[in-house]
C-alpha cells in the first residue's frame, strides 16, 4: 500500500516537473510573439498651422544722425533697468551723432502702450531698441 | 514683446530691434514666430539674470557679447537696425500649409511604440495605453460629439495655432488610462488650453463638482488629495498628457519653468466632497452660478501649497493661523483653502461662519502682510508696481509707506475661495495662492 503511494506520488511528481517544463517554455514563446507583433495606432500628434509672414520693416542705412527710441519695458514694474541707461550712455560716447530718447512703457511689460508706439511715429523715429524681457 | 515689436514693424514700418533674456529670444524666433506672430523680428541676448543684481553689475551689460550673434552687444544692436533685410525677413502672405499629420503612425511594436511616444515628448515619461483604433472608438463611445469636431483652434502657448478635435482628446484620453465615462471631463479639460505656463512654476489645480464626479467614481474622501483613486488619478494625467501634446509644451522650447512645480505630477486633481458641506456652505460651482446639478470643470492657477501642518486646536481657531498663513502667498490677492469637512464645520458651529463667503470677508479684512514682504515679490512688483506709478490704488499708497507697514493683500474676498474635500480623520487643512479661472461646463460634452 505505501509503495503504491509512494509510485502514485512520484508520477505525480513527474508530471508537474513535465508541465511546468513545458509552460514557461510556451509562456516565453507566446511572450516574444507578442513582443513582436507590429500594432497600428493613431498619432497623437496635432497638425500645427502656420502663421501668415509679415515682412519687417526696411532696415536703415546708417544710424548717424538719426533718432532711436529706446524703450523700457518695466519689467520689474518699480524701477527701470540700468542696462537701457547705460545703452544711452554708450551712443552719447561712441555715436554722438546719435539722438536717443529713453521711454519707459506704461503698465507692466505684458501691457500694450498704444499711446506711447503712436508717440513714437509722431515724433518721427528712425528706429527702436525694446528692452529688457526675461 | 514680440507683440509690441510686431506693432512698430509692421503698423508703423519702423525698425526693431528686442533686447531680451537668453529664452525668450529663443522662443522670439522660434515657435512664437512660426505660429503667432508670422515676422522673424531682430533680437540680441543678454544673460540671464538681469533682475535683483546691483547697477553697477547690471551697467556691463552693453560692454558683453550678444549671445545670439556672439558680437558685442552695441555692434549686434546698431546691426539689427541698419543691415538690409534678408529673403527670409521680405516674405510676406500665406506659407505653404504644413503637411498633415497622418492619422496613424507606421506599424510598429508595442516597445518601439512606447519609446517613440516617449522620444516625441507625448508622454509623463510613464507607460502610455497605446491609442490603437479600437480603443479610441471606444472612448469616443463617451461623448455624443462627433470625432471631427474643432475643441479649439488657438491651443499652444501664447495662442499659437494648434487647431484640435474630439478625436485627439480621446486619444490622449486613451493613452492617459481614462475610461470612456471620463471623456466628457478631459474634453472640458482640454478647452482650457494653453494652460498658464510661467517661468517662475507654477502649477495648475483641477476642481471638478457636480453630479459626475460620484458618475465616473472620483474620490472626495479619505486620500482625496492623494494617488488613490482611479478617475482623479487618470484626468490629472490626461491634462499632463494635454499639455505636452496638444498644447505642444517643450520645456526649453515653448516653455522655460526654472523648477517646475511638483503639483503638475497630478495637477491637483479633485472632485469637491458637496454631501459633505454644512449646511449653508455652496458648492463652488454654485457659487459660481452653476445649477447644484450641473457638472463643472474649474481650473486654478498658483504657486504655492502650503500644509497646515497638524489638526485644529483648540487655543488658537483656524481662522487666525489661514490669516497668520497668507503672509507666504504670491501677492496675486489670491487664495484658495482646501480643507476637511470636519474643519468646515468647526468653522461654522464653533467659529460662526455661517457661509464660505463669511470666511473669505473675514480673511480679506483681517490678513496682512508688511509691504516689503508684498513688493518683493516679482509678480506683484510686475503687474501692480506699474499701476501703483499710475496712481491706481491702493498700489500706489502701498508704494509710498514704509516696508513694515502692514498692509491688506487680499482686497477681493472673491477672489479667497474655499473648497470642502477630505475624508474627516483629521481636521486639516491647506491654503494655497491658486485663483479660480471661470467653471467650465461638462454636460456639453456628454
Amino acid at each position: 500500500m505505501k509503495r503504491k503511494l509512494l509510485l502514485s506520488n512520484c508520477l505525480l511528481g513527474v508530471a508537474v516537473l513535465i508541465l511546468s517544463g513545458i509552460a514557461p517554455a510556451q509562456s516565453s514563446r507566446n511572450a516574444a510573439a507578442s513582443k513582436d507583433k507590429l500594432s497600428t495606432v493613431l498619432n497623437p500628434a496635432i497638425t500645427e498651422k502656420l502663421a501668415v509672414r509679415v515682412p519687417l520693416a526696411p532696415r536703415l542705412d546708417t544710424l548717424e544722425g538719426k533718432t532711436i527710441y529706446i524703450v523700457d519695458m518695466n519689467y520689474e514694474g518699480m524701477i527701470g533697468t540700468p542696462v537701457l541707461g547705460e545703452m544711452q550712455a554708450w551712443f552719447a560716447k561712441n555715436m554722438p551723432s546719435v539722438k536717443t530718447i529713453l521711454k519707459l512703457k506704461g503698465g507692466s511689460y505684458i501691457s500694450d502702450d498704444p499711446a506711447l508706439w503712436k508717440e513714437i511715429a509722431a515724433n518721427k523715429a528712425n528706429g527702436v531698441i525694446l528692452g529688457v524681457a526675461g | 514683446m514680440s507683440r509690441f515689436a510686431g506693432t512698430l514693424e509692421k503698423e508703423y514700418g519702423i525698425p526693431t530691434v528686442s533686447l531680451s533674456n537668453e529664452n525668450i529670444v529663443s522662443f522670439g524666433i522660434g515657435a512664437h514666430f512660426k505660429y503667432s506672430t508670422g515676422m522673424p523680428l531682430r533680437f540680441v541676448g543678454v544673460p540671464y539674470p538681469f533682475t535683483g543684481l546691483k547697477p553697477e553689475a547690471l551697467k556691463t551689460y552693453p560692454e558683453g557679447k550678444d549671445r545670439v550673434s556672439g558680437k558685442p552687444l552695441m555692434q549686434a544692436i546698431v546691426d539689427c537696425l541698419t543691415k538690409p533685410l534678408t529673403a527670409e525677413e521680405k516674405k510676406s502672405g500665406i506659407p505653404p500649409e504644413a503637411a498633415p499629420q497622418s492619422k496613424f503612425l507606421p506599424p510598429d511594436t508595442e516597445d518601439n511604440l512606447q519609446r517613440l511616444f516617449k522620444d516625441k515628448g507625448w508622454t509623463d515619461y510613464n507607460p502610455v495605453l497605446l491609442p490603437t483604433e479600437e480603443r479610441v472608438a471606444a472612448m469616443l463611445k463617451g461623448t455624443s460629439h462627433k470625432p471631427n469636431e474643432l475643441v479649439k483652434k488657438d491651443s499652444g502657448t501664447f495662442g499659437t495655432i494648434r487647431p484640435f478635435t474630439v478625436e485627439n482628446v480621446a486619444i490622449i484620453a486613451v493613452m492617459a488610462g481614462a475610461k470612456p465615462s471620463y471623456l466628457p471631463v478631459i474634453l472640458a479639460l482640454s478647452t482650457q488650453v494653453p494652460y498658464m505656463d510661467s517661468t517662475t512654476s507654477n502649477a495648475v489645480m483641477v476642481l471638478v463638482n457636480g453630479p459626475i464626479r460620484k458618475q465616473i467614481g472620483m474620490n472626495s474622501g479619505e486620500g482625496a488629495l492623494g494617488p488613490v483613486a482611479e478617475a482623479n488619478s487618470v484626468i490629472g494625467r490626461a491634462m499632463t498628457l494635454i499639455h505636452a501634446t496638444i498644447q505642444g509644451y517643450q520645456e526649453g522650447v515653448s516653455g522655460f519653468s526654472s523648477l517646475s512645480n511638483p503639483l503638475r505630477y497630478n495637477n491637483v486633481t479633485i472632485a469637491e466632497a458637496e454631501e459633505d458641506l454644512p449646511e449653508g456652505w455652496k458648492p463652488i460651482h454654485v457659487q459660481m452660478g452653476f445649477k447644484p446639478e450641473d457638472s463643472v470643470l474649474t481650473l486654478f492657477s498658483g504657486w504655492q501649497f502650503v500644509n497646515c501642518s497638524g489638526s485644529v486646536v483648540e487655543h488658537y481657531p483656524p481662522q487666525l493661523l489661514m490669516r497668520d498663513f497668507t503672509r507666504v502667498l504670491a501677492a496675486m490677492g489670491s487664495a484658495t483653502l482646501i480643507m476637511d469637512p470636519s474643519v468646515a464645520y468647526q468653522l461654522k458651529n464653533t467659529q460662526g461662519f455661517q457661509t464660505k463667503e463669511a470666511l473669505s470677508e473675514w480673511l480679506s479684512k483681517n490678513a496682512e502682510v508688511p509691504a516689503g514682504t508684498y513688493w518683493a515679490n516679482s509678480i506683484a512688483s510686475g503687474m501692480m508696481g506699474p499701476l501703483g506709478k499710475q496712481g491706481l490704488e491702493p498700489y500706489a499708497s502701498w508704494q509710498k509707506v514704509p516696508s513694515d507697514t502692514l498692509i491688506k493683500h487680499l482686497r477681493e474676498p472673491r477672489n479667497i475661495r474655499t473648497i470642502v474635500v477630505g475624508g474627516k480623520t483629521a481636521s486639516v487643512w491647506f491654503i494655497t495662492d491658486f485663483m479660480a479661472g471661470r467653471g467650465v461646463s461638462i454636460d456639453a460634452w456628454r
